[in-house]
């Protein structure tokens, strides 16, 4: 589940340098192509349909938010809900393999009317906000709430997760009201990014203790409206580990069509899936791979959403544990030996996941290559080859390889929380077996695991990242980066690594990152596995929504229910809103 | 009486603060750290120094210690580092939760499985009797997670797609917007919601009770004074339910002070899969993000609750059987 449950994540996981972040059981970090998006949502909106006004949208998720605010957020789940609580100074959103940042003409949640690039190397840049955009308790949004955020991500007391966002900026100095200046360290392709956090309310914080934050009034009861929001919807009520009720913001133009959005904390899949198909919920992500057949066979009632392959898998050699690894031929014809596809079709996963060849997943238009990329073939012939040309052989006829009197024998460690992990790690194990390989199976708890990862006490590891959308490799294979699980070093990558840092935009950096891949799948430090799609599961009531690279929060105003299928929408006085009809009003479905 | 009470509680302070300093020992130089869950290759080894700093991790661990201590028995738990925000805001609300699925089905645990006990003793050998022996076995044999998935299938969906007259929700403790509903329709919203994670909790350790019940029973029911009963011309119900049962109940409450404690943390997998915003699921939580404070809050209610169904089950005794009260 949870790219790693609580990393930084989605929209603002996307833009920053490799926000590269550990998978858990199932990874929620999405993406999806803008296509896909459109052409679900005509199918499920059917084309052209006004949105008509009202309605409860029910969402399930796994996990209940923990950090609403834009400084500190933590989880995955806190990462969508900025989407929908905080705007920025540009919107982000994924197109055509790109990732693209919108202005205030194109997207109600950004707070820029247009930008410049400044200063002598165009390492400055300039926003001109719009004036009329206010907080939800009627303040209005200036440069110089945008100037204390950064300032507040900056100052260490805060602890921020967000800090690698301010690392290559000088200063952000607010010229007036509505006018911001970046003053970077030098022009690089992130700028537009890392100048694109959620914004803060200067006016609620500015006083507040930055090392007590996290524990500040307005966020340990958030709810009634007490957090100060500048997105469609603000928090309502907040049952915490039940469900968090948002209504709109009062100052959000344009006003959304839904009166309410509940989302609710159902951490079990199977129970998730269930109120979907009762009609509980509208909205389930993501859904196991093994429960998509069900949800196909429900017809027309429920649309499947498919988040694209941004997570890859893979098993990490560690040669510093384990001798043999350290030779990049051996740890090939261990790859050689796993039939990925067949893996893919036993678990049923075929139709969502594609056999992986290397660091980035296809979604990467001009990165992904799938020509000079390609997945290893299944080819236990050339194995058999490559392990007997470098002396193993089984001399002692136990079945299991040896060379200088020492058997081919190493533990692969996977994290117990994900079952699917652990069924491929199982059917690994036997697709070695039948070379001489033996592999023998750990499963450890997710932080013990994470920790023997990073700690490099490990042979073998069946892990999983979710890909951020920069090209950015150092965070992974970087010689100093401790995501460098099996420390790879190769003079030649480091180099092409600095060289594509050193390039002002993206552009001329990618030939550089595409290159240093093409050299780091030939030295195979992984087998990568597969790439994996995310499937959400959404109900055919709720139309207008978009799920796409920004997560499935995105445009939250835009969703709508047909008022022929709201539920009554309860009331303080208890009744339903005038525009609902009587009927779904008055029958209460207590037991649904 | 009295004196017995106060001197099982005294005697219980000096055991709950010796479990609670073991526990806080052994969470803390369990692997992993609070702020393991912001380790990501974006957060900087600084940052993640600041965090332990703003935690008070930094600290030696005998330090951490006295302070835990010190506010402890101040009655101060201190901040969940998972929730930020204060325990003792947190922990009354989700305790609540519990109790009221607890409570249910430790009522439905007793209640169905002492009749059900006794009238297989009554009914020895009887078709009742093997039947409901059958049964029981059946549901004291199934794991509570299967229990509750198959209570979801058949209660929650396939009830709908059949068009059976009820169905039940499948998750939560009640449904989107019931804070506006009037009283008596929230009480009957939450009742609705109990019904499956009730009885996928108590339905095993039911038939649990009434084997046992059954077996005391027999062995009471045998005796000289209940064929006396009888002789005098006493009803049935009067000789089962007034003689008989009284003096087979002894076992049945050693039960009940066992379970009670269960019921608190033993909830864990019913209220994950009902999503039933429970202790057991907050224990979980903590422990995975090894939100320290938050496991000795919730390890202190548990342990309490152990040392209180004890107490609780050695007072019943008393109150049973008047030779314990002799002594």
């Amino acid at each position: 589940m949870i790219a790693h449950p609580f990393s930084p994540r989605a929209p603002h996981g996307w833009a920053r340098p490799a926000a590269l972040v550990l998978l858990l059981l199932l990874a929620l970090a999405g993406c999806r192509d803008p296509d896909d998006a459109r052409s679900a949502q005509a199918a499920g909106d059917g084309e052209g349909a006004t949105p008509e006004r009202g309605g409860v949208a029910v969402l399930a998720e796994h996990i209940d938010i923990n950090q609403p605010m834009p400084l500190v957020f933590e989880s995955n789940m806190d990462g969508d809900l900025q989407d929908v609580l905080y705007m920025a100074l540009t919107r982000g959103v994924w197109r055509d393999g790109r990732l693209v940042y919108l202005l205030a003409d194109e997207s109600p949640m950004a707070l820029a009317e247009r930008y410049e690039y400044a200063g002598p190397d165009s390492a400055a840049l300039v926003y001109h906000l719009r004036g009329d955009v206010r907080w939800s308790d009627g303040q209005p949004i200036t440069a110089h709430d945008v100037v204390w955020t950064y300032q507040a991500v900056r100052d260490p007391r805060t602890a921020s997760p967000r800090q690698d966002y301010v690392e290559h900026i000088d200063s952000v100095v607010a010229r007036d009201d509505s006018t911001v200046v970046f003053h970077f360290a030098h022009r690089y392709p992130e700028m537009l990014s890392h100048s694109g956090l959620g914004i803060a309310p200067r006016h609620v914080y500015q006083d507040a203790d930055l090392a007590q934050i996290r524990s500040h009034p307005t966020l340990v009861n958030p709810d009634q409206g007490r957090l100060v929001v500048s997105g469609p919807f603000q928090i309502g009520r907040w049952d915490q580990g039940q469900q968090m009720v948002l209504v709109p913001n009062p100052h959000f133009r344009p006003q959304p069509h839904l009166d309410q959005i509940v989302i609710r904390v159902i951490p079990e899949a199977t129970t998730r899936l269930v109120e979907l198909q009762t009609g509980a919920v509208d909205l389930v992500r993501p859904v196991p791979h093994d429960q998509i057949p069900t949800l196909q066979a429900q017809g027309e009632r429920i649309r499947l959403e498919r988040e694209e392959k941004r997570q890859y898998e893979f098993i990490a050699y560690n040669p510093a544990a384990f001798a043999p690894f350290a030779d990049a031929e051996v740890r090939r014809a261990l790859g050689l030996a796993l039939d990925v596809p067949g893996i893919l079709r036993a678990l049923q996963m075929q139709d969502y996941a594609l056999p992986a060849a290397g660091p980035y997943p296809p979604i990467f238009r001009d990165l992904y290559d799938p020509e000079r990329m390609r997945p290893l073939p299944h080819d236990t012939a050339r194995a058999r080859q490559i392990l007997a040309a470098k002396g193993w052989r089984d001399s002692d006829g136990d079945g299991v390889l040896d060379k200088d009197g020492r058997p081919f024998r190493f533990t692969l460690l996977t994290s117990a929380a994900n079952p699917r992990r652990a069924d491929v790690s199982q059917i690994a194990q036997q697709q070695w077996k039948r070379l001489g390989i033996d592999a023998r199976l750990q499963q450890l708890e997710f932080n013990t695991f994470f920790e023997r990862l990073v700690g490099r006490e490990y042979q073998a590891a069946l892990g999983g990242w979710a890909v951020g959308l920069s090209p950015d490799l150092t965070e992974l294979w970087g010689e100093d980066s401790p995501f460098n699980i099996v420390d790879y070093r190769n003079p030649e990558v480091s180099a092409l690594f600095r060289q594509a840092l050193a390039q002002p935009t993206e552009e001329a950096a990618n030939r550089y990152w595409q290159a240093a891949a093409a050299r780091l799948v030939q030295d195979q430090p992984y087998t990568w596995l597969y790439y994996l799609d995310q499937v959400d599961a959404v109900s055919n009531r709720l139309r207008g929504i978009k799920i796409d690279t920004y997560g499935a929060y995105q445009n939250t105003w835009e969703w709508w229910i047909p008022e022929a299928l709201q539920r009554g929408t309860p009331t303080r006085a208890g009744a339903a809103p005038a525009d609902s009809p009587p009927s779904a009003a008055a029958s209460g479905d207590t037991a649904r | 009486m009295l004196a017995f009470l106060l001197r099982r509680l005294l005697g219980a302070v000096p055991l709950l603060l010796g479990i609670l300093t073991l526990i806080f020992f052994i969470v803390h130089l369990a692997p992993g750290d609070p702020t393991a869950r912001f380790y990501s290759p974006n957060v900087a080894p600084e940052v993640i120094e600041q965090m332990r700093r703003n935690l008070g991790l930094d600290q030696p661990l005998h330090v951490q210690y006295v302070k835990w201590l010190k506010s402890f028995l101040t009655g101060d738990f201190g901040y969940s580092f998972g929730q930020m925000r204060p325990i003792g805001e947190l922990l009354p609300g989700v305790l609540w939760n519990t109790l009221q699925l607890t409570l249910v089905s430790l009522v439905l645990i007793f209640v169905l499985g002492m009749l059900i006990g006794i009238v297989q003793a009554v009914r020895q050998y009887s078709l009742a009797d093997n039947l409901l022996t059958f049964v029981a076995l059946f549901f004291y044999s199934m794991p509570t997670f299967w229990l509750a998935l198959m209570f979801i299938l058949f209660f929650s969906l396939k009830a709908q797609q059949w068009g059976w007259p009820i169905s039940f929700p499948a998750s939560g403790m009640s449904r989107v917007g019931a804070e506006f509903l009037p009283l008596h329709a929230q009480l009957w919203d939450r009742v609705v919601h109990l019904v499956l994670p009730a009885a996928a909790l108590g339905i095993g350790s039911a038939a649990g009770v009434a084997r046992y019940m059954r077996g005391s029973m027999l062995e009471v029911i045998h005796q000289d004074y209940i064929r006396t009963a009888r002789a005098k011309g006493l009803g049935e119900a009067r000789v089962i339910f007034r003689h008989a049962l009284k003096n087979a109940l002894l076992p049945v409450i050693t039960l009940l002070g066992l379970y009670l404690p269960f019921l608190l943390s033993g909830a864990v997998l019913v209220e994950t899969i009902f999503a039933w915003p429970g202790m057991g699921r907050l224990i979980v939580d903590a422990i995975f993000q090894r939100d320290y404070p938050l496991v000795m809050a919730t390890s202190f209610v548990i342990a309490a609750v152990v040392v209180l169904g004890n107490l609780v089950a050695d007072v019943l005794y008393a109150l049973v059987d008047p030779r314990i009260r002799a002594e």
